[in-house]
């Protein structure tokens, strides 16, 4: 068989058969590592949504790999989760589980074991895309906020989260919610990534809990997003966990400040409907000399 | 055996000649009824077909002339085609056929000509309302007839009719036809006038049918009037069009009112034309100079504008060294104008062409392009001499630049070259010319010596693109040149000419055709060769005639025979060499067939151990199907070889099951990923080959020499039936075929190895074009076809695999359809409508749930329309699905089984880009801030009716957040655009305005964005949206509720970037500053928006640099 003369297959994807990694989207974690140092010192790490596991490969490459003897190689744990099962990685524990759901991050935990959690937690996943670019950026966004907020249960003090985004509208949206958790925040987009592509990396590190808020897992495309905010009682998951759902700023405001009156509310939705609002508009004189021109053009036609 | 009935011949225009010169002997009533029943029938075929297009128009011309010759002369009752303009309506476009031809006839001056209009207007919107593909056939109808009756004036017909039409572009030529039928109407001056201002003042240069509806009323009008009843500057109007050349998808409208412009030889373009190529920048040159500059026809009264401007003859006379945006301005000046400057100053032309020239090299690659088109457009003034060495030269330092374009450019002028070459040649030889004639001789010798050596060296290059390049170039030498009957290559072209100079280069051994072959067979060995690179040398060497087909014989049997499965792969080349010569085709073929029965059993035994030694069944399968292909007559018959294609297939799914199988006693259904990965272990583990330790590499091996091996079973099997077709289309042995058809299938539904898949969705394409195009649509071969769909892929009772969005199933839907007969699309129409029909029946039905080793019947159809979708060719036959489609995919984008779920978001993805077309490519290194959208809400409302209302459903419910962002994603790329239509908008509109409005308070921020951008598109730049936008600033001023207020801010982030991308070159800038003066004064930005919350407040700071406003930014930062 010959070479195809349009191969659109670039280096990275020769170099990762060649290297033997399962997908060239190992280097884009290659890329943010040589970046930002985000493997130096790491022994627990999860990698979100994994299979087929070329991040996974990384992973276990840099922190198992490297280690000389045994009690170093047990004290590195690496997690892979994913829906689908994948090939044995040397140093991976697989864990086959709905990063949306509270009992994988549980399960997560207790594969740490003690008062342990990850230092390092990173998810390349991504939705099949469908072309309608706001669509696909929206279904990405759901999945980054479920993996954050697994990151939240499951990382310690400190710890780094690495994730792919879809770059668009979302992203000064995306920052203000990651800012939440995390010190230092950046958005990254590796030479490994083809400059066509949408995707690019938020590498955030420092993480740091809010005083008051309680870590869940928050799955915006099937949780009632209000329900779930009240679930832990906790007055700051109330204010917090819809604006990192989906970036309802009213739940942000202060309790008393957002209390209304359903007369009130009643009154300000029939003043602030469409119809009444444009009634009100301030046609300029100009504009409606000229519509009028143009329609007694047409009707003289007619 | 089935006999298939011949199809009815066509009836030609002779025939009706010769009817017509036999009216003696037939009564004339009964001449009449014959040729009336004649157009009946060609009236029913066309009927049949697609979308009409495929009728045979000059048939019916023809008959209808006739027709009423024998009317009028005997003066006949009409009484077959009386009732014709009662069916005149967008339901049946056949009737706009005949009154086509109708009027073609004499017959049109007692047509009712008052009638036919009110009945074509109405067609026309009709048509439009219901997305009727008959909009064609009306449109023709209707110039005729406007043609015939100049004066009908068509008032019904308004502006948005003529922009609908213009946008539904499912035909070719449906855009001339529009814009004829729009000039008539332009000609009426106060509905051109009235036009012109109304195009002119509220739609955005951005809009491609600007332009085109712009150049009626110039075709009929002078700008001057025309600019006079509007608020536009003769500046600003130029402006605007020059707007054009920064925007691709633009480009090519723009060419309309500049043509139009020309024919009213307008002072005002060629003065634009002259700022243009005085200031524009270098790509608005080189865009005026591809678009425009041919269009003008004063091109001498352009070139003396320049001459006359100090500044344009300073930048062509100065010997500074010149920037590399200088050297491309000057290089585009100079080929507009060359003429012109050659004709006024010889002098001028040779300094500046030698200046050019002499420093080619030196310059960046896409002046060195252009300089090369320029001298290949100039070459008869210049020496024939010195343009051959430019261009070896030039040929030499390119043929390694990875560019397409670049070669293509090459390539492309290679043929200019050799007959202006071969043009000179044959001067020198009538003239005879002494030392002269023979230093050219001479020079052209060396020349194609040059490009000889550049080949010669370069096919055996191991990069790609020197190597295409020689092979590509030596296509074209030996067909212009060499070949033993020279072929024409140009419009400009004496193939007598080109023969005798090839029969001096040949004599000279310049080109020796059988070395030159000897060297190509020898680069044929390379397993690592570029497909088409390999391809083109097969394609050159059965040109070239010398194929030692004893050698390829031989060289099929030792690849055969090899275990590197590069090397076997290269037995199809060779064997399409054999094949030219009828004995070495018929040695391969029985020696290929013994081999490869002897190897069945060793290979079912142990397919691992029997590869590696050497016994690939694909080497002769690919091998024995270059001979079936060849259509060579061989001994054994053709369908001896589907038993043997069978076990084989049959032999490699059970390999690829074999431990679900054993698991299982038997297989029960196609292997997953897991089963093909597992079997595969077994095999290798329990093969006698010696894998040491390489157990993954001798899997992927086993694999890899399995799906060849069923590609090359589809491969054969497909020969095989479109053998039988050739050969005996009328008794066509159908259970031959299916048995044929049936191989394909099965790779496409047992098997999900993605290369297989494809390769057998190609196969089974190549075999249905056959069946379709050899059979009739009655016949059983035919028929076997809707069988094999609805067997295999429309019903629920069959066991399917899950692929990926349905792979195999939806490759087989889609290159079997695709297939079909383009001109009626019978597979296609029935299996869509079938498909739609069930999918809304299923709603309301409670479906059983299968394993996770199966996917749902709905998803896997949502696939199938999904590719019928996404096919650019489909696509006239697909609009008229089009609402349909989109929605049962917004019905099914809720459903809770993920995999039906996605494949509808699959299929809405597909039908919107369908819908809304692709991004408008521009100039700019960056993407615009605001993008233009031509779809508007009337069209919208008339192409998707019922989508619409579900879309309103669905987001005034607010239940589910991804359906309505699925359904703003679709709303933000529908505009609103003003139009005659009346002082009240659209009622739908008026709704979708309600809605987004609505939805700019949810909780969700990216609904907000999205409800924001369509609440923009859905008021025009001109006054709805300057209203909207200064009510929605006086709101937010005293809002207290944080996401409206968000959702608002967005708005007018949107809508002042809508204005300034649209309102350009309509309002000045003045006014628009003035304008967002006024916008932030009602937006009254004080300390109070502290209320809010920093990111809410950074939404704000990035509308008010929008506005400019540095002072309001800085108090909000200043906030905190």
């Amino acid at each position: 068989m010959g070479k195809t003369s349009k191969d659109k297959r670039d280096i990275y994807y020769r170099q990762a058969k060649d290297e033997g990694w399962r997908a060239r989207s190992a280097f884009k974690l290659l890329h943010v590592d040589e970046a930002y140092g985000i493997l130096n010192g790491v022994q627990r790490a999860v990698d979100l949504c994994a299979a087929p596991g070329s991040w996974s490969q990384v992973l276990s490459r840099k922190l198992y790999d490297t280690c000389e003897t045994d009690d170093e190689k047990s004290a590195v744990k690496i997690i892979a989760v994913d829906l689908q099962a994948m090939a044995p990685i040397r140093g991976i524990l697989q864990l086959q589980g709905d990063i949306t759901k509270q009992s994988t991050a549980e399960a997560i935990i207790g594969h740490f074991g003690g008062n342990e959690k990850a230092q390092l937690v990173v998810c390349d996943g991504a939705p099949d895309v469908t072309g309608v670019h706001e669509m696909d950026e929206y279904m990405q966004h759901q999945l980054l906020v479920a993996a954050l907020s697994i990151a939240t249960c499951v990382l310690e003090t400190g710890g780094t989260f690495v994730a792919k985004i879809f770059k668009g509208n979302a992203t000064s949206l995306l920052s203000s919610q990651m800012q939440i958790f995390f010190k230092k925040f950046d958005i990254y987009k590796p030479p490994s990534s083809r400059p066509s592509s949408i995707e690019a990396f938020v590498v955030c590190s420092d993480f740091c809990l809010p005083e008051g808020y309680i870590p869940q897992v928050i799955n915006p495309a099937r949780d009632d997003i209000r329900l779930l905010a009240q679930k832990t009682g906790s007055e700051v998951n109330r204010r917090l966990v819809p604006f990192i759902a989906c970036g309802d700023l009213n739940g942000l405001s202060d309790p008393e400040e957002g209390k209304t009156s359903s007369s009130d509310e009643s009154k300000s939705n029939l003043e602030y409907v469409y119809d009444a609002v444009m009634d009100d508009a301030s046609y300029p004189l100009e504009f409606k000399e000229i519509l009028k021109q143009v329609y007694d053009e047409q009707r003289h036609i007619i | 055996m089935s006999e298939s009935p011949g199809k009815r011949p066509k009836i030609g225009p002779s025939d009706c000649l010769c009817y017509l010169q036999g009216l003696g002997d037939v009564r004339p009533e009964d001449a009449a009824l014959q040729l009336a029943q004649r157009i009946q029938t060609e009236e029913d075929e066309a009927a049949q077909a697609d979308t009409c297009s495929g009728a045979n128009q000059a048939a019916l011309n023809i008959s209808f002339r006739v027709y009423y010759h024998i009317v009028h002369k005997y003066e006949l009752q009409d009484s077959h085609f009386a009732d014709l303009f009662q069916r005149l309506t967008s339901e049946q476009p056949t009737a706009f056929l005949m009154l086509q031809s109708i009027l073609l006839t004499d017959h049109w001056k007692r047509l009712d000509a008052a009638l036919l209009e009110e009945k074509c207007t109405t067609a026309i919107i009709e048509a439009l309302q219901r997305n009727n593909p008959s909009l064609m056939a009306v449109l023709k109808a209707t110039n005729l007839l406007v043609k015939k009756f100049p004066k009908l004036q068509l008032l019904p017909l308004k502006l948005e009719h003529f922009y609908h039409c213009l946008q539904r572009q499912t035909q070719t030529g449906s855009r001339e036809e529009t814009l004829t039928l729009y000039n008539h109407c332009c000609k009426q001056p106060e509905r051109a006038f009235s036009y012109f201002r109304l195009i002119v003042e509220f739609w955005p240069w951005t809009n491609r049918n600007k332009y085109y509806l712009l150049s009626g009323a110039l075709n009929s009008h002078s700008l001057p009037d025309l600019l006079a009843a509007t608020n536009q500057s003769e500046e600003e109007f130029f402006n605007g069009l020059r707007l054009s050349l920064s925007y691709k998808g633009l480009r090519a409208a723009s060419q309309y009112p500049v043509k139009s412009l020309s024919n009213q030889r307008s002072p005002a373009l060629l003065a634009a034309s002259v700022e243009l190529l005085l200031n524009g920048s270098v790509a608005e040159i080189q865009n005026f100079h591809s678009q425009w500059f041919l269009r003008i026809q004063q091109r001498e009264e352009l070139f003396e504008l320049l001459q006359a401007n100090p500044q344009i003859v300073e930048f062509l006379a100065t010997e500074e060294e010149r920037s590399p945006s200088d050297q491309l301005r000057l290089i585009l000046i100079f080929s507009m104008f060359a003429r012109e400057i050659y004709a006024t100053s010889k002098l001028h032309f040779f300094k500046i062409s030698t200046e050019l020239l002499t420093n080619c090299s030196q310059m960046e690659t896409e002046a060195q392009l252009l300089i090369f088109r320029f001298l290949v457009d100039n070459l008869g003034n210049f020496a024939v001499e010195d343009c051959l060495d430019f261009f070896h030269s030039f040929v030499e330092r390119h043929r390694c630049l990875e560019s397409s374009e670049f070669r293509n450019t090459m390539l492309g002028k290679m043929p200019t070259i050799i007959n202006h070459t071969a043009k000179h040649f044959q001067k020198v030889l009538k003239a005879d010319i002494g030392v002269g004639g023979h230093a050219l001789a001479q020079n052209i010798k060396r020349f194609f010596s040059h490009l000889q050596h550049l080949i010669e060296r370069d096919i055996h290059s191991e990069v790609y693109q020197p190597k295409i390049f020689a092979l590509k170039l030596l296509e074209i030498l030996n067909r212009s040149l060499y070949a033993e009957e020279v072929a024409k290559n140009a419009k400009m072209c004496s193939p007598q000419q080109n023969q005798r100079m090839g029969i001096f280069l040949l004599e000279h051994g310049v080109f020796r055709p059988k070395e030159m072959a000897q060297q190509l067979f020898e680069t044929l060995n390379n397993p690592q060769g570029f497909d088409d690179a390999l391809d083109l040398t097969v394609s050159l060497l059965i040109q070239m005639g010398h194929v030692d087909s004893e050698k390829c014989v031989e060289r099929c049997f030792e690849l055969c025979h090899t275990s590197d499965m590069d090397q076997c792969s290269l037995v199809s080349l060779y064997a399409q060499l054999a094949v030219t010569k009828e004995q070495a085709g018929s040695k391969i073929f029985d020696e290929c067939l013994k081999r490869l029965t002897g190897k069945l059993d060793p290979f079912f035994e142990d397919p691992l151990q029997t590869a590696k030694s050497g016994g690939h069944l694909f080497g002769y399968l690919c091998a024995l199907d270059e001979v079936v292909k060849a259509g060579l007559a061989v001994e054994t018959p053709l369908e001896d070889l589907l038993p043997l294609l069978e076990r084989i297939l049959s032999g490699i799914l059970k390999f690829l099951n074999v431990a679900n199988a054993r698991r299982q006693e038997e297989a029960a259904t196609a292997a997953s990923f897991q089963d093909m990965d597992e079997s595969l272990q077994l095999l290798v583990s329990e093969s006698s080959f010696k894998c040491d330790g390489e157990e993954e590499a001798c899997r992927k091996y086993l694999l890899m020499s399995f799906w060849l091996t069923l590609k090359g079973c589809c491969d054969l099997a497909t020969s095989i039936g479109c053998y039988q077709l050739q050969t005996s289309a009328k008794t066509v042995n159908t259970e031959t075929l299916r048995r044929c058809l049936n191989i394909n299938v099965s790779v496409l539904t047992l098997c999900r190895h993605k290369g297989a898949i494809e390769a057998a969705g190609l196969s089974i394409g190549r075999l249905t074009r056959a069946i379709t195009s050899s059979l009739d649509s009655c016949d059983s071969g035919f028929q076997m076809l809707h069988d094999c769909l609805e067997r295999e892929l429309l019903t629920e009772s069959r066991q399917v695999s899950t692929t990926r969005r349905g792979a195999g199933f939806a490759i087989m839907f889609l290159h079997v359809l695709k297939n079909d007969n383009p001109r009626q699309r019978l597979l296609l129409h029935r299996a869509v409508q079938q498909i739609l029909k069930r999918l809304n029946e299923n709603q309301t039905a409670e479906t059983v749930c299968l394993d996770s080793n199966h996917d749902r019947w709905e998803a896997l159809v949502l696939h199938y329309l999904c590719v019928l979708v996404r096919d650019t060719e489909l696509r006239p036959a697909m609009s008229k699905y089009y609402n349909e489609i989109l929605l049962v995919a917004m019905e099914h984008i809720t459903n809770p089984e993920w995999t039906i779920s996605n494949a509808a978001l699959q299929l809405f993805g597909a039908n919107l880009g369908k819908l809304v077309g692709q991004r408008q490519a521009t100039e700019f290194d960056t993407r615009p801030a605001w993008e233009p959208s031509e779809l508007d809400y009337d069209e919208l409302g008339c192409l998707l009716p019922k989508a619409c209302e579900h879309m309103l459903r669905c987001c005034d419910r607010q239940e589910v957040t991804s359906s309505i962002i699925l359904f703003l994603a679709f709303l933000s790329k529908v505009e609103h655009l003003r139009t005659s239509g009346g002082k009240e908008p659209n009622p739908l509109l008026i709704r979708f305005r309600r809605l987004s409005w609505h939805l700019l308070r949810h909780k969700c921020d990216q609904v907000r964005q999205l409800a924001a951008t369509c609440f923009v598109r859905s008021h025009e730049f001109r006054c709805d949206l300057p209203a909207a936008l200064l009510a929605s600033a006086k709101l937010a001023a005293n809002l207290e509720e944080e996401n409206f207020y968000e959702g608002l801010i967005y708005t007018l982030t949107s809508g002042v970037l809508k204005l300034k991308h649209e309102a350009r070159h309509v309002w000045s800038a003045g006014r628009l500053e003035g304008f967002l003066e006024a916008l932030l004064t009602a937006l009254d930005v004080t300390e109070r928006v502290r209320r809010f919350k920093p990111y809410t407040r950074n939404v704000l700071l990035e509308l008010l640099g929008q506005l400019g406003s540095a002072d309001k930014a800085a108090l909000v930062e200043s906030l905190g």
